[in-house]
C-alpha cells in the first residue's frame, strides 16, 4: 500500500497509507461511531461531498455483500478507518472492499489515528474540509484551500426520471433528495406499490400518481439549498395524502411548515444515541446521521408538535403536523445499518394510509 | 427509588473453571455504590481469596460461611435484610434462591428479589422451562423432537438433517451427548441412550455445531429502557466451549441485519424475563442462512459481563447496583469523567479487545490439550489494539507464563499428518497450528473448510504471518520495526525473530525516536470527552494519558488465572494497592486479565491493560514517575531485565511464585506464620495441615487454624520461630514449619507464606495482611508495632479445591499446591 496523507486546511497532516481509488480526494470529513454496516454507510448518499471517518477500527470484515447497497453508485468522497481487511464472503462474486472502492473510484486511507482525527472533527465545533493525497505539498493545500464543494448536492444524487419498484398494497410515491435503499426495503416488506420521483417533482405531478401517500426521503446536506419550489410541493401534498420525510425529507418539512433548521457544528453519525418518544416516553436507538437540525424554538406550535427528541444533545429528532396526517423524523428508521426499534414508524405510515383510504 | 436498608448478597463461592474473580470485581463495585447510598451491606461468601469480603468499609457484614439455605436462613435471622441479590453469585446463588422462595422464607420475611423476578430464577434453574417461555414467545431456538425407538429417530433426523445430536432424556450417567453424521450411525447411538435413559426416550436434536458463536450483553431497568452493551464473537465455531475460543469485541464478521436480529431477540428476552441489570444471552449463528438460535441465558455477573466492561469502559457494575435501587437509566449520572446522561449512551468503541484463554494442563499430552464443548482453560487475559491483529498478538504476549515465541517452533516440528489431525482436532494451541498452516501454503478457503472458522480470521493471521515472515527475513531493519510495533508485537517477540536481544530492540527504537503512545478506552470512540484513565498502548499520533500526580505507586498484576495461585494474587495485589490508595498515593495498575478485581476503578486511578512486558513498565515509569512499583515474583525475567535500567522508583517483589513446597507427610506439621517488618517480627496463627481423606498424609493444602497445640508447646515453638524469622532480609510474610515427631516438634524450614495461605490468614484473623504489609513496604516503619494482630474469630478451617474433573485430568495421588484453582474457607 502506498504512502497516503489526509490533510486539512489548517496544515495538518495525517499519514497513512492509500486503499481504494489512489485518486485525489477532497471533501467535508466527518466521523461516524457506527460498530456495525460499513458497506451500508458508504453506500448511503447522504455522504456526497463527504469524506466518512470510522472510528470502528476496522472493516472490510466480510467483504461486499450483494443485497446490503444503500445505493447502486455511491458518492462518498472518501474512506478513513484504521485498519482494515480483505476478505471477500460473498458467494456469488467476491469483492473486497478495497477492490469495490477501487471500481467506484473511491479513495480510501487506512493506518491512521482516527481517533486523534475524530477529536480533531470534534474539538473543531465547524465542518472541516480535508483532501486526500498522495504529497502533502504546497501544491495539495493550494487545491484544498482552492475548493469548493457544491451546494447542489440533492441535485447531483437524486434520480433524474421517475421509475417504479412495484407492489400490491398501498401505492405510494418517494420523493427521491438522495434516496437510501433502506426506505424502498421497508416499503416493499409491506408490499407498497412504489414510484420514486426526481427531488423537484411538482404536487401536481406526484397527486396525479393518485398516491396514498407520499415518502420524503434521506439525502445529502443543506436543506436551505434544495430549490424552495420543494417546500411549496411538500405544503400541497401535506393537504392531500399522508407524508413521512425521513432525514433531510424531516428537515424540508420542517422548513415547509415554518420551522428554520441550522447546522450543528459536529455532525452526528452513530447509533447509540438514545432518543426519547415524547408521547410514550419511551427511549429507542435509531441510525442517525444529521449535519443539520431544527431550531426547537422556531416550531410553530400551532402547526407541528416535536415527537421524538435526542436526549444527548436534546435536538429535535422528530415532527408531526396538527392539521394533517404527516410526519417526520430526523433518524432513518429503516436502520441500514442500526437498530430497527423504529421500523413501526413505516407501519404507522401504513396504517394512516390506510385509515385515509378508509375515510374517503 | 427503593428506600432498601439493607441487602444480603449471595457470594460465589471457590473460584473454579467457571469463574475467576469477576464477581468480586463486580461484588466490590456494587457494594460500593449501596454503602455509599446508606445501605446495610451483607455479604456470604465461603472464598477465602474473595477481595470484597475483607473489605468492612464496603461490606457491613462479611459472613464466612457455607452457601447453604441454612446458612442463608441464619443470615436472614440474625440480620434481617430488606433484599436479596442473586446476580453475584453465578448459577449457584440462583438455585439457592429459589430454594429461599419455595421454603416461603422470602415471603414470610419479605425480603425483596432484586435483578430478576421470582419466575425467572425459575426458568434459569431449569431449562425445560426456559425453553418452553422462548419458544412460546418465538425465540429462536434449536430444533428437538422426544422419541421412544429408533424408526422415530431416524424420521426426525431426517426431517432436521444430519449432522443431529442424540442424547438420554433423564439420563443415568452424566454424559450421553452423541453427535451422529450419517444415518449408519445413528442407530447404535439411539440405542445405547435408549438404554441410559431412566425413561427409556431420548432426544433427537439439531446440531449446532459449525455455527459462529455469538455472546451479547444487554442491560434492562425497570421502566423497560434496555440498551445492548456489546456483542461479543468467538473465532471459533460452536463445538468448542465459548470460554476456550479466542474471542474479540467487537464482532467482526458480523453482517448489520444479523446483529440487529440478534438484538431484537436479546432485547425481547430480557423484556420477557423481566430482567433488571446485566442479561448474557449466548448465540449460535448459520452464516449460510442467516439463522440464529438461542443457546443460553445468563442473567447475572459473569465473565463476559466482565470482559464487554473493562473493554468498552462501560461502567456496568456501577449502573446495575443503580437499576436494583429501582433508578432508571436515564436518571443515573456516571460522575465527572463522562457526557450528561452517558448511562443511556450505547457504548461504541475505537479499538479492538481481543481475549485469549489460559490454559492449566499439567502435561503436555496431546489428547488432555484436545478442545471441545467442556471447558478447559482457567483463565483468561485479553489485550487490546487498534486492529484485530494488533489485540491478538498483545493477548497472546499477556500470558506472561507460557512460552511466548508463539510455539513456533514446536509447531514447525509437526508432521503434515499431525498438523492436519490438530486442525481438524482442535487442540489448545490451536492459533499456532493455523498460522503453521498458512505457513505451509494451505489457503485461506481450505482452512475455512477443515475448520468452520470465519475467513475473517485468515486474513488476520495471514497478515501475522507475513509480518513474522517479513521479521525473520529483514533483521534490524527499522520500516520493519515501525510496522511490528504498530501491530502490537513485544520486542521479546521480535528479539526471538531478529535473533537478538530485547534490549537491543529497545535500544533501536529509542535510537530511532520510536515511542509508544497511549489511547484511552472510552465508550463513545471519540464522541464525547470522556475520561476513564483506563489506557491501552498504539504506535499512533495522539497520546492521551498524562502523568498522574506524585505520590504514585503502580502494580503490575498477576495476570490471568493460573492454577496454584488461582486469585490468591489479585486478592493481595488489591489489597495492597487499596492501602495505599489510602495513604493518598495515585495507584497504578498494569493487568491483562478481565476479571481482575484490580481493575477496578475504585482501587486503581490508572489502568493500563498491557502486556506486563520490560518495555511497556518502562514506559509507564517515564509516563507516571511512581515511586514504588509492585511486581509479581513470578515475573522473574522482568524483574531481571528491570535491574539492568536505573528506573527512579524502588521496586518490591510480591511473593507470588512461592506456593509451599513440602512435601506430605506422615506426621502432623503445624506451621507457624509471622509478619516481618526487617526490624520485628508479629506473630499472626499457627496453622495446622489436614490429614487427606485418602492418602492420611498431612500436606499443606488443606489448612486448620490454629493448631492443635498447648499453650506451652506454642510459646516454645514461637521462640524458636522467631528466632528464624528475625534472620530474614525481607520484608514478607513468613513461615516456620514443624513436624510432630512423637511428643516433640522439629523445625523442618522457614518458608513465604503463600499468597493464598495470607489470603486464608486474613479473612481467619479479620485483618487486610496484605494492606498491612502494604504500609510496611510504603515507608510505615513503625506500624507493626502500632497494631494489634486480632485473634482468630473460632477455628477455621481450608480446603483447597482442584479442577482435576472437570479438566478430566487423573486427580493425581498427591495433588500438589500448584495445581490449586481455588479454596474454600469456614469456621467450626
Amino acid at each position: 500500500m502506498a504512502a497516503r496523507y489526509l490533510i486539512f486546511e489548517d496544515g495538518t497532516i495525517f499519514a497513512g497509507d492509500g486503499f481504494g481509488s489512489p485518486a485525489v480526494t477532497f471533501g467535508e470529513v466527518v466521523f461516524n461511531t457506527s460498530m456495525t454496516g460499513y458497506q451500508e454507510i458508504i453506500t448511503n448518499q447522504i455522504y456526497d461531498n463527504q469524506i466518512v471517518t470510522f472510528t470502528q477500527p476496522n472493516i472490510g470484515g466480510y467483504g461486499i455483500q450483494r443485497n446490503i447497497y444503500e445505493s447502486i453508485v455511491p458518492t462518498v468522497k472518501g474512506v478513513i478507518v484504521r485498519s482494515l481487511s480483505n476478505v471477500a464472503t460473498d458467494n456469488i462474486r467476491r469483492l473486497t472492499l478495497d477492490q469495490y472502492l477501487k471500481q467506484m473510484n473511491i479513495p480510501g486511507i487506512t493506518n491512521i489515528d482516527t481517533r486523534a482525527i475524530t477529536h480533531k472533527l470534534r474539538d473543531a465545533n465547524e465542518p472541516l474540509k480535508g483532501s486526500i493525497v498522495p504529497v502533502p505539498d504546497d501544491h495539495a493545500f493550494d487545491q484544498l484551500h482552492a475548493t469548493v464543494l457544491t451546494n447542489q448536492q440533492v441535485a447531483q444524487v437524486s434520480t433524474p426520471k421517475p421509475y417504479p419498484n412495484p407492489g400490491v398494497g398501498m401505492s405510494v410515491v418517494v420523493v427521491d433528495f438522495g434516496l437510501k435503499n433502506g426506505i424502498l426495503r421497508e416499503l416493499s416488506r409491506r408490499k407498497c406499490n412504489v414510484t420514486v420521483l426526481p427531488y423537484n417533482a411538482s404536487a401536481d405531478e406526484i397527486l396525479r400518481l393518485d398516491p396514498d401517500g407520499v415518502v420524503l426521503s434521506s439525502g445529502p446536506g443543506d436543506p436551505h439549498y434544495v430549490k424552495s419550489s420543494v417546500l411549496e410541493m411538500i405544503r400541497k401534498v401535506q393537504e392531500q395524502v399522508p407524508l413521512f420525510g425521513i432525514g433531510l425529507g424531516h428537515e424540508l418539512f420542517a422548513l415547509a411548515n415554518g420551522a428554520q433548521v441550522i447546522p450543528l457544528g459536529v455532525e452526528h453519525h452513530g447509533m447509540n444515541h438514545p432518543i426519547k418518544e415524547i408521547i410514550t416516553d419511551h427511549i429507542v436507538y435509531a441510525n442517525q446521521s444529521e449535519g443539520y437540525t431544527v431550531d426547537w424554538s422556531t416550531v410553530d406550535r400551532s402547526k407541528l408538535f416535536v415527537t421524538y427528541t435526542d436526549m444527548i444533545d436534546s435536538s429535535v429528532q422528530g415532527l408531526r403536523h396538527r392539521q394533517y396526517p404527516a410526519f417526520s423524523v430526523q433518524f432513518f428508521p429503516d436502520g441500514a445499518p442500526g437498530p430497527d426499534e423504529t421500523d413501526g414508524l413505516f407501519d404507522e405510515f401504513i396504517d394512516t394510509m390506510k385509515r385515509k383510504e378508509e375515510r374517503r | 427509588m427503593k428506600k432498601l436498608k439493607s441487602i444480603l448478597i449471595i457470594g460465589a463461592g471457590p473460584n473454579n473453571i467457571q469463574h475467576g474473580d469477576e464477581v468480586d470485581s463486580a461484588t466490590y463495585q456494587l457494594a460500593t455504590y449501596l454503602h455509599r447510598v446508606g445501605i446495610t451491606t451483607i455479604l456470604v461468601d465461603n472464598n477465602p481469596f474473595s477481595y470484597s469480603l475483607n473489605d468492612s468499609s464496603i461490606i457491613d457484614h462479611s459472613s464466612i460461611g457455607p452457601l447453604t439455605v441454612d446458612h442463608l436462613t441464619d443470615l436472614i435471622e440474625k440480620y434481617h435484610p430488606q433484599a436479596i441479590l442473586p446476580t453475584l453469585g453465578n448459577r449457584q446463588a440462583f438455585l439457592l434462591t429459589q430454594e429461599l422462595l419455595e421454603k416461603g422464607i422470602l415471603r414470610e420475611k419479605e425480603i425483596e428479589l432484586l435483578g430478576v423476578p421470582e419466575a425467572t430464577v425459575r426458568q434459569v434453574n431449569n431449562p425445560v422451562l426456559l425453553e418452553r417461555t422462548l419458544r412460546r414467545m418465538d425465540a429462536p431456538m434449536k430444533k428437538i423432537a422426544t422419541v421412544n425407538n429408533y424408526p422415530d429417530a431416524l424420521e426426525e433426523a431426517n426431517k432436521l438433517g444430519y449432522p443431529v445430536i442424540i442424547r438420554s432424556v433423564l439420563p443415568k450417567i452424566t454424559s450421553t451427548r452423541q453427535i451422529v453424521h450419517e444415518q449408519g450411525e445413528l442407530a447404535a447411538a439411539v440405542s445405547k441412550c435408549l438404554s441410559h435413559s431412566r425413561a427409556e426416550q431420548v432426544y433427537v436434536q439439531q446440531s449446532l455445531a459449525g455455527y459462529k458463536e455469538i455472546e451479547v450483553v444487554v442491560q434492562r431497568d425497570q421502566s423497560g429502557t434496555m440498551m445492548m452493551l456489546g456483542m461479543v464473537e468467538d473465532m471459533d465455531p460452536i463445538g468448542i466451549h465459548a470460554g476456550d475460543s479466542i474471542a474479540f469485541n467487537p464482532a467482526q464478521t458480523l453482517l448489520d441485519r444479523q446483529i440487529q436480529d440478534m438484538r431484537d431477540t436479546a432485547f425481547a428476552i430480557t423484556r420477557k424475563l423481566r430482567i433488571v441489570g446485566v442479561n448474557h444471552i449466548q448465540f449460535a449463528l448459520d452464516p449460510v442462512s442467516d439463522n440464529f438460535y438461542v443457546i443460553k441465558n445468563s442473567p447475572y455477573f459473569d465473565r463476559m459481563v466482565s470482559f464487554v466492561a473493562q473493554s468498552t469502559g462501560y461502567p456496568v457494575a456501577m449502573v446495575c447496583a443503580q437499576l436494583y435501587l429501582g433508578k432508571t437509566l436515564r436518571e443515573i449520572d456516571l460522575g465527572p469523567g463522562f457526557a450528561k446522561h452517558a448511562a443511556l449512551i450505547e457504548p461504541v468503541m475505537d479499538h479492538i479487545a481481543a481475549r485469549v484463554p489460559v490454559w492449566g494442563f499439567s502435561s503436555k499430552q496431546s489428547e488432555e490439550q484436545l478442545l471441545g464443548t467442556e471447558k478447559k482453560s482457567v483463565g483468561t487475559v485479553f489485550g487490546i489494539g487498534r486492529s484485530p491483529a494488533e489485540a491478538l498478538f498483545k493477548a497472546i504476549e499477556s500470558r506472561y507464563h507460557e512460552p511466548t515465541d508463539f510455539h513456533l517452533q514446536t509447531q514447525e516440528k509437526l508432521s503434515d499428518d499431525e498438523l492436519v489431525d490438530r486442525l481438524i482436532h482442535p487442540h489448545a494451541e490451536r492459533l499456532f497450528s493455523l498460522l503453521e498452516a498458512m505457513r505451509r501454503g494451505y489457503t485461506a478457503y481450505e482452512l475455512v473448510e477443515m475448520t468452520k472458522i470465519d475467513p475473517f480470521y485468515f486474513d488476520q493471521l495471514s497478515k501475522m504471518k507475513e509480518l513474522i515472515t517479513e521479521l525473520i527475513e529483514h533483521p534490524g531493519k527499522e520500516p520493519t520495526l515501525v510496522k511490528a510495533k504498530h501491530n502490537g508485537l513485544s520486542n521479546k517477540l521480535i528479539a526471538k525473530l531478529w535473533k537478538t536481544t530485547p534490549k537491543n530492540v529497545y535500544q533501536m527504537l529509542r535510537d530511532h525516536n520510536l515511542t509508544v503512545k497511549y489511547k484511552e478506552v472510552e465508550p463513545s470512540a471519540g464522541e464525547f470527552e470522556q475520561h476513564t484513565q483506563t489506557f491501552y498502548s498504539a504506535y499512533e499520533d495522539e497520546n492521551e494519558a498524562l502523568t498522574l500526580p506524585q505520590p504514585s505507586a503502580m502494580f503490575i498484576g498477576t495476570g490471568g488465572l493460573r492454577l496454584g495461585l488461582s486469585n490468591a494474587g489479585d486478592f493481595f495485589v488489591a489489597s495492597m494497592m487499596m492501602q495505599l490508595h489510602r495513604q493518598n498515593f495515585h495507584t497504578i495498575i498494569m493487568n491483562c486479565n478481565p476479571s481482575s478485581v484490580t481493575l477496578n476503578t475504585l482501587i486503581a486511578d490508572k489502568r493500563y491493560i498491557e502486556p506486563a512486558s520490560p518495555e511497556n513498565v518502562l514506559s509507564v515509569v517515564g509516563i507516571d514517575q511512581p515511586q514504588l512499583i509492585f511486581i509479581p515474583a513470578s515475573y522473574t525475567s522482568l524483574l531481571e531485565t528491570l535491574k539492568e535500567y536505573d528506573l527512579q522508583s524502588k521496586v518490591i517483589a510480591l511473593p507470588d511464585d512461592r506456593l509451599g513446597s513440602l512435601k506430605p507427610r506422615s506426621n502432623q506439621l503445624v506451621a507457624l506464620n509471622y509478619i516481618w517488618d526487617g526490624n520485628h517480627a508479629k506473630f499472626l496463627a499457627s496453622t495446622a495441615a489436614l490429614q487427606s481423606a485418602t492418602k492420611l498424609d498431612y500436606e499443606m493444602i488443606n489448612l486448620r487454624l490454629p493448631a492443635e497445640i498447648s499453650g506451652d508447646e506454642l510459646k516454645n515453638l514461637q521462640d524458636k520461630a522467631r528466632e528464624v524469622v528475625e534472620q530474614q532480609t525481607t520484608a514478607g510474610f513468613y513461615q516456620v514449619v514443624f513436624e510432630q515427631q512423637g511428643l516433640e516438634f522439629k523445625a523442618l524450614t522457614i518458608q513465604s507464606t503463600s499468597l493464598p495461605e495470607v489470603a486464608f490468614l486474613s479473612k481467619s484473623l479479620g485483618i487486610n495482611l496484605p494492606a498491612l504489609l502494604g504500609r510496611i513496604v510504603s515507608g510505615d516503619e513503625e506500624c507493626l508495632n502500632k497494631v494489634d494482630i486480632p485473634q482468630s474469630q473460632g477455628t477455621a478451617i481450608y480446603r483447597a479445591t482442584f479442577p482435576f474433573e472437570s479438566l478430566h485430568m487423573k486427580p493425581q495421588e498427591t495433588p500438589g499446591p500448584d495445581k490449586i484453582i481455588g479454596a474454600e474457607m469456614q469456621f467450626m
